[in-house]
């Protein structure tokens, strides 16, 4: 009988070893916006991979093990934070067994915890739906702020490749130079609808209404995550026709039927919206992305105008 | 005894309670939220409680073996979960559970072992722990995709759940597709968790107690695409019995996974098929089970399993349980779940001759959970 146990020993002994040398450093990130910044900065330097694709839902993600595949050998992970990860990448990081990316270690970077979060509940209730308990995580549809989190993630990226830091440095300054450009571009299209009142779906869009003078008056979602009811819906109706809201903000993952019920009720036009880089083809970037986002919105409140 | 009317005003009480606590992720749960502590030093703690209620046309003559649930109110499990990295080379957890058992409720450390957090692709633990066999045993009662564990592994295995106090080494290999190895040393006999034997108390290993029961498993999980995952698993557990013969069991089971990536939250489906062999105290048994989960909105599960016992064994001999279960779960942290359960049972009286009983089972479930709680399998 012992000789089963000693058998199968040696054989999980024999097995282990076989660690890959990678010249780049390992990059994953929970979002496919962050794995775009870091393959800005990081340049031939890095390969950075997404965990989640671009038209997925980042608070819905099911811990794959293949996803442990993808992070056993990491030698970075960066994550959003802000609660918005939490239901499977924990999970994910004990099941990759690399030791390397745990929280605390330089290999893990979240990089909610650098940002000024807008939307923190003042009581952590879960009656209240519990999905942004630390404050709204979607702050990457903010220009601003990612440019402020640039240097961040450089930092990061220099310790742990030291040899290249100043190539990172200055990759990372060229692209907030692009990005200032950018914003003052994007700020200006946005202008003409400061003050527009908006619904979207889900809380997607805070630090976009606040960035660009946007006015969100509501989400179709009873809290983050819990679907709305047929009174919510009812409810939501009113707030659209009380507040003369033109538009609503859908964003491509979630159900659609809420949105086009409120939509035929009050005469409402829904925009489809991607939330991430890559969510659509021509958002190969962030600066492409935001253009997306920007556009769209501009197009579909144009008819609104006078 | 109170009358129907008292305790459907009882039910109405408790049930407002459960609904009223919100709470551990349940089987159905898309996702959980475990608050993410900073401190490595606070432990994340969390609760649940499990609670059933219903009615099973099964007479006290039918209790042969672990299995079907019994008619009336009980309380599943209540469990209470400690867990928390020590230092950066160790994890620990502690749960303490009660489950209910012919009515006494029954308190014990359900689990308590710490494992390896800082050496790569192995995890290394020590303590009492779920063993690794099957496809079902690692779920807790609340995690649990039906009302009970598949019929033909509590058969087979003879216990509800699988416990063991020793030493388990899982190891995820380099290839690139997730395979993990998982080998497991425990005790002698592997202890019944809280639903007994047929012989009431844990079996094997009477003697020296290193003659260890030793579980092995094998998992692997394909990428089908974005969308579908293949899993394919093999266990074997062996020990030797009170007369020093060997005893084992062995299992092999796939798994299909379908998740859209896009609408993840609305609807996936899951199909499970296990086949489990077992040759014990002298006797050699099988069984398989095959079950579909579809989820149908962001709230709702519709579910079918039916499972079988004595697939070489003759046509009338053989037991067959099948269960379709209704969950609606509110949040990732509480569910309601309707499950109705037929089973026909083979009896080998000594007098007459075989004759088959028809069990039919209504019950209905309540989850709930507070705090943190650790993942779940995918
Ligand atoms: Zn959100």
């Amino acid at each position: 009988m012992k000789h089963i146990g000693s058998t199968f020993l040696f054989l999980a002994l024999i097995l282990w070893g076989s660690s890959t040398a990678n010249a780049k450093l390992n990059v994953v990130t929970t979002t496919n916006d962050l794995a775009d910044l870091v393959r800005q900065i990081g340049g031939p330097h890095v390969k950075a991979q997404s965990i989640t694709k671009p038209r997925q839902d980042p608070h819905y993600v099911k811990a794959k093990p293949s996803l442990m595949v993808k992070l056993r050998r990491a030698d970075l992970l960066v994550s959003i934070g802000l609660d918005l990860e939490t239901g499977w990448l924990p999970s994910l990081i004990r099941g990759s067994r690399n030791p390397k990316i745990r929280p605390g270690e330089p290999g893990y970077l979240k990089v909610g915890g650098f940002i000024k979060a807008i939307g923190i509940p003042t009581a952590v209730d879960h009656s209240h739906g519990h999905v942004h308990a630390h404050g709204n995580p979607h702050f990457w549809l903010d220009p601003v702020r990612i440019q402020k989190l640039l240097s961040t993630v450089t930092k990061r990226l220099m310790k742990l490749d030291p040899a290249h830091a100043a190539e990172f440095k200055a990759r990372a300054a060229a692209l907030s130079e692009k990005l200032d450009a950018k914003i003052q571009e994007w700020t200006q299209k946005m202008a003409p609808y400061k003050g527009t009142p908006l619904v979207s779906y889900h809380d997607t869009f805070n630090y976009f209404y606040d960035r660009f003078g946007l006015v969100g008056v509501g989400t179709l979602e009873i809290k983050p995550g819990v679907p709305p009811s047929p009174k919510h819906l009812s409810r939501a109706i009113q707030m659209v026709k009380g507040n003369d809201v033109k538009v609503l903000l859908h964003e491509i993952y979630h159900d659609e039927r809420p949105s086009k019920f409120v939509a035929k009720r009050t005469g409402a036009k829904i925009v489809f919206l991607p939330t991430s880089v890559g969510g659509v083809r021509e958002a190969s970037d962030y600066i492409a992305f935001m253009d997306v986002l920007i556009n769209n919105i501009i197009a579909s409140l144009e008819p609104a105008k006078e | 005894m109170f009358s129907v009317h008292q305790l459907s005003v009882r039910a109405r009480i408790v049930l407002t309670i459960l609904i009223g606590i919100c709470s551990l992720p349940t089987a159905n749960a898309q996702t959980r939220t475990v608050q993410e502590r900073p401190n490595i030093w606070n432990p994340q703690i969390s609760t649940g409680i499990v609670f059933l209620g219903g009615y099973s046309t099964a007479d006290e003559h039918d209790h042969e073996g672990a299995h079907g649930l019994e008619s009336g109110f009980q309380l599943q499990e209540i469990e209470l979960r400690v867990e928390s990295n020590v230092d950066p080379f160790f994890r620990g957890i502690v749960s303490l559970a009660g489950h209910m058992h012919e009515g006494v409720m029954e308190v014990g450390f359900e689990e308590a072992f710490l494992s390896t957090i800082a050496i790569p692709d192995l995890t290394l633990r020590a303590g009492k722990f779920l063993l690794n066999f099957g496809k079902s045993n690692l779920r807790h009662t609340h995690a649990r995709h039906y009302l009970s564990a598949p019929m033909p592994t509590t058969a087979l295995t003879g216990a509800d759940h699988l416990l063991g106090i020793g030493v388990s080494l899982d190891y995820l290999m380099p290839l690139p597709f997730y395979t993990e190895l998982n080998l497991q040393a425990v005790r002698p006999g592997w202890e019944t968790g809280h639903s007994e034997d047929s012989d009431g108390h844990a079996h094997g290993g009477g003697g020296d107690p290193l003659d260890l029961t030793y579980v092995t498993h094998l998992k692997t999980l394909f990428d089908l695409g974005d969308t579908t995952t293949l899993e394919l698993g093999g266990s074997y557990m062996a020990n030797q019995d009170d007369h020093g013969h060997l005893q084992s069991v062995w299992g092999v089971d796939m798994t299909m996974k379908w998740v859209p990536l896009q609408r993840a939250r609305y609807e996936t489906i899951d199909w499970t098929t296990e086949y489990i062999s077992s040759h014990r105290h002298g006797v050699q048994g099988d069984g398989l089970y095959t079950s579909i989960r579809r989820q149908t909105a962001q709230q709702w599960w519709m579910q079918l399993r039916g499972g079988v016992l004595g697939l070489t064994r003759e046509t009338d001999t053989r037991r067959y349980r099948g269960e379709t279960l209704l969950a609606f779960a509110p949040s990732e942290r509480s569910a309601v779940r309707l499950q109705y359960a037929l089973e026909t049972q083979a009896h080998s009286d000594t007098t007459a001759d075989e004759h088959h009983d028809l069990v039919h089972e209504v019950f209905l479930q309540f989850i709930v959970s507070m705090g943190t709680h650790p993942a779940h399998a995918y």
